[in-house]
């Protein structure tokens, strides 16, 4: 479309310098922000690309060759990957964990994509998580047992992840539900909850599930420390999910609740066909931000010793051979989680975008 | 005085693909009363709003009061001191009440001292007829009422020309009439220059100087009212004028 | 029950008077392993308090700048405010408080080659130390400070009601309040004050004050992250104000800077209010992370009297009371801010 800017243009170049002029210099004090940052970012960017990659050493096999280098020591992360993204699984048997993660990662895409929410996805996903129990656990199929405390790095940050927002989800739709009932004792169960939980850290919960679980158990029945931990990203996880699925469900007219109503529907049909479709459409911004939490969030198992992410590269930097290089392994990881946590918010602007064409604007805050 | 207060020069304005003024030129002179209308998408509130800058024309000239209108923010700015608009909205300071939504202007933009812009606020609220309401917040007032508060705000930076956007689509029939009513009196008490995007006829009867009929970015037609409404020279006018009146 | 007496442990909050045995390493108060554990719990506590509230102040300021450097008509400033969020946005705090402990532990050299920021401050790997004021003048410093703070406060409560308090309330009024006074309170002692530089005498430094490096990447790591969501949800305030409000206040003649300071941002505090009390929440409960790069937080401590005298009930206990309570102050005050800030309608 043809579009010329404003009179005093006559060529494209200068059409070009007038947007320039207009984004970057259009006051005295806009020209003076524009060198200052200018002027900030010359003085840090080339000594980081420097630091980064023009001086750092890629190749080298002891801690010693990269001290000398005055660069990053990106040879640090080659030696130590394997033990970084998988942890301390068996070496030999590290393809088991990195097919496991394919398959949850496949089957995350999968149900992005609109086109393949069909029953057969639910399939999918069931036979997706046998496989992926089989792999990792083994002791079936030829496959060596390996047990889940020798499970670690990403592929333990997906599951927890994975499982997580799975089971965290429906049970804070039902808090959320349960809070808005009419029923006193399920309204004052649910409160109860939201309130306490949103209350605490969630390293103090972790801890709880650590510590007291043991308590209530009868002698010598012992809940699997990840089980204990997963239990507890979940009960966490829900009461966010409960409170912010309640700001959807206040913010649906009640002339839906009305309309459902006189058209006969029973409880759970006015849930299921009107009201959560319209409520949880309001909602994704925060709820996507819940679920990238969520995923963040999985690195706090560190303090009750399980072996995610992050902690597979404390263990990294534990060896004595190796030391110092700290910055290199957390910029490594902090990589591996923007990558997904980036591309989960990316996508959820997408669907609220197309979400927005369909309902026209909605207004909210995430 | 024969210099046009406002001049449009072949202007041309694009929303991405849409072409939504094709060339516009017309020329106000001062004190002149012009009514603009035509269909939705025609281009009309595009029109008014290129004048005060809400929406920068891509290609021609507008020049107001003898400023052309560029992308020099000192330039927008004193345009916009001579320029008043009336929203279809309303657009109240929600935050403020009607005494202090009236002075925001005069003092932080025309400098005046806050007894000074409380006086001129209080005489411009007795003329839109109703100072009783001047503590009060926009969210208490009527439809009707928000628009004349909203009319006196404008006054009171004391513009050479005022811009509504169709004032009264928003509100109730019955708050149509008193808002007309203080635009009347404004066309008929000042000299003021006024351009008004509207569907009321019957104002453009009783006010207009000249009458333009707007369809797809471009003017096709503009008369005086009394030749404008009897002998309508395009087709697409006479539709118009059929379906509305 | 019946586990907890085949493990011999006692119920009741009794232990909190038992000798501590276990050493703090930052006590703002002062505190020694022969104290008891009540008094350890304290001194957690304190921490926890100490780290978060100057995290809040400083977090809500900087986060405030972020989010209108955001919608800047500046490309450059508004871009870089974006990559700056989106970063920190996307990755765990907890990996920003190991990175930053490494950094001060490992990449920051030895106290003797320290660097040095400004005159008097230095950043070592045993942390930033810094130059204090000291004196027995400083009681009636810091006595007239608070003194103004209160005032201050309790005339911003009564502005509707009287002149007086609309006067001190102003800008200008405010300032001077906020400087007089606590030089008043240091004029009536009539004892010096005196600035403590720190030197190096050996191999560290002696005299000022010392941010321990866990306290620094604590304080560092949560307000560069908080931040991020701070700019956030300032940014969203300031978008969901309408554009019609932007186009009435510009139509009046209103430069972009007074749109924003006397239209967009009253009405978009409506909109920040709540989100930042659950960023102030939050705040609070992530400085629990702080059991990771071993500062002694209110959760640390609560843990390791946990493992020792073996009462996880009674211990979890006081962590939920405690973050409850904390919880519970900031919802009541923004709920209250929030009333008093609600549009009025008819």
């Amino acid at each position: 479309m043809p579009r010329s800017t404003l009179t005093e243009a006559g060529s494209a170049p200068e059409a070009v310098w007038l947007r320039l002029k207009k984004r970057l210099f259009s006051s005295p004090l806009n020209t003076l922000l524009t060198v200052l940052i200018a002027w900030l970012l010359l003085m840090v960017v080339p000594p980081t690309v420097e630091w980064l990659l023009l001086d750092a050493d890629f190749r080298s096999s002891s801690a010693q060759g990269c001290a000398d280098s005055s660069g990053a020591c990106w040879a640090f992360i080659a030696e130590k990957h394997r033990l970084i993204l998988f942890g301390l699984y068996p070496y030999d048997e590290q393809w088991r964990p990195l097919l496991a993660s394919c398959i949850l990662l496949g089957l995350i895409v999968l149900s992005a994509v609109r086109r393949f929410w069909r029953p057969s996805l639910a399939l999918g996903w069931l036979v997706g998580l046998l496989l992926v129990g089989v792999l990792m656990w083994g002791g079936a199929f030829g496959l060596s047992h390996v047990e889940n405390t020798r499970w670690g790095g990403l592929p333990l940050t997906l599951i927890l992840a994975t499982f997580g927002i799975a089971f965290a989800f429906p049970l804070g739709v039902l808090l959320a539900l349960g809070r808005r009932s009419r029923m006193p004792l399920i309204k004052a169960v649910c409160v109860l909850y939201i309130e306490l939980i949103r209350g605490v850290p969630l390293i103090s919960l972790l801890f709880m599930s650590s510590v007291m679980l043991p308590l209530f158990l009868p002698e010598g029945f012992s809940i699997d420390k990840l089980l204990r931990a997963q239990i507890a990203i979940i009960l966490f996880a829900a009461a966010y999910i409960a409170e912010t699925v309640r700001g959807g469900l206040q913010s649906i007219p009640r002339g839906q609740y009305e309309g459902a109503d006189s058209l006969g529907l029973s409880y759970w049909q006015q849930m299921r066909k009107i009201v959560l479709p319209q409520a949880l459409a309001v909602v994704i911004g925060p709820l996507v931000s819940i679920f990238i939490s969520l995923f963040k969030d999985t690195s706090l198992v560190v303090v009750i010793g399980i072996f995610d992410l992050t902690q597979s590269a404390k263990a990294a930097l534990a060896d004595p051979q190796w030391q110092g290089f700290g910055a290199e392994a957390y910029l490594f990881i902090g990589l591996i989680y923007f990558f997904f946590c980036f591309s989960i918010s990316r996508y959820s602007l997408a669907v609220e975008k197309r979400l927005q064409g369909a309902h026209g604007s909605t207004h909210y805050l995430s | 005085m024969d210099q046009p207060i406002i001049s449009l020069e072949d202007v041309h304005k694009w929303f991405g693909a849409f072409h939504a003024l094709k060339g516009v030129n017309l020329q106000v002179s001062r004190g002149e009363r012009l009514v603009i209308c035509g269909p939705s998408g025609s281009g009309k509130s595009t029109l008014i709003r290129c004048i005060n800058r809400l929406e920068e024309h891509e290609q021609g000239r507008v020049i107001v009061d003898g400023v052309e209108l560029t992308s020099d923010l000192k330039r927008i700015e004193a345009v916009r001191r001579e320029v008043g608009m009336v929203f279809q909205q309303f657009n109240l300071f929600p935050h403020l009440t009607v005494l202090e939504n009236l002075t925001l202007g005069p003092r932080w933009v025309l400098r005046r001292s806050a007894g000074e812009a409380e006086e001129t606020a209080m005489h411009y609220l007795k003329r839109v007829r109703i100072p009783e309401q001047a503590h009060k917040y926009p969210g208490q007032l009527s439809g009707g009422q928000q628009q004349r508060v909203a009319i006196a705000r404008s006054l009171c930076m004391a513009p050479k020309i005022m811009l509504f956007d169709e004032p009264t689509s928003a509100l109730d029939p019955e708050m149509v009439g008193e808002v007309l009513e203080v635009m009347i009196e404004l066309a008929n008490d000042t000299g003021m220059t006024m351009l008004c995007v509207t569907h009321e006829m019957g104002f453009a009867r009783q006010v207009a100087d000249r009458v333009l009929f707007m369809d797809a970015g471009q003017i096709l037609e503009q008369n005086g009212p009394a030749e404008f409404f009897s002998n309508p020279r395009h087709e697409r006018t006479r539709a118009f004028l059929e379906r509305i009146l | 029950m019946h586990n907890l007496e085949s493990r011999n442990i006692a119920t009741g909050f009794a232990f909190l008077h038992d000798e501590a045995g276990f050493a703090i390493g930052e006590t703002p108060i002062a505190y020694s392993p022969s104290d008891t554990y009540g008094r350890a719990i304290a001194v957690g506590l304190l921490n926890t308090l100490r780290v978060s509230v100057i995290a809040i102040v400083v977090a809500t300021l900087l986060g405030t700048l972020v989010g209108v450097a955001r919608l800047s008509q500046n490309w450059l400033l508004a871009r870089l405010a974006g990559f700056y969020v989106e970063v920190v946005r996307n990755t765990p705090l907890l990996l920003h408080l190991f990175f930053w402990y490494a950094v001060i532990t490992q990449n920051m050299p030895h106290p003797r080659q320290a660097y040095d920021l400004l005159p008097g401050v230095f950043v070592s790997n045993r942390g930033i130390t810094l130059p204090r004021l000291e004196g027995a003048g400083m009681d009636g410093l810091l006595g007239g400070l608070a003194l103004a703070i209160v005032l201050l406060i309790v005339a911003q409560l009564c502005r509707r009601h009287s002149a007086i308090c609309r006067l001190i309330t102003r800008p200008t009024n405010a300032l001077i309040v906020l400087l007089a006074l606590p030089a008043l309170g240091w004029w009536m002692t009539g004892a010096p004050i005196e600035w403590d530089v720190p030197r190096l005498a050996g191999f560290n430094f002696r005299g000022g004050l010392t941010l321990s490096p866990e306290f620094a990447a604590l304080l560092g790591g949560l307000i560069l992250y908080t931040t991020a969501f701070i700019a956030e949800v300032v940014r969203s305030g300031i978008q969901a104000v309408s554009r019609g409000q932007w186009e009435a206040a510009a139509s009046l003649g209103l430069p972009r800077r007074l749109v924003l300071r006397l239209v967009v941002l009253p009405q978009a505090l409506r909109v920040i209010v709540p989100p930042m009390a659950s960023q102030y929440l939050n705040i609070t409960k992530n400085s629990s992370l702080a059991v990771a790069i071993g500062y002694p937080d209110l959760v640390s401590v609560v843990n390791t009297t946990l493992n020792q005298t073996g009462q996880a009930i009674e211990g979890i206990l006081i962590i939920m009371a405690a973050y409850l309570t904390v919880s519970l102050s900031i919802s009541l005050l923004m709920n209250w801010y929030n009333r008093r800030i609600v549009l009025v309608e008819r």
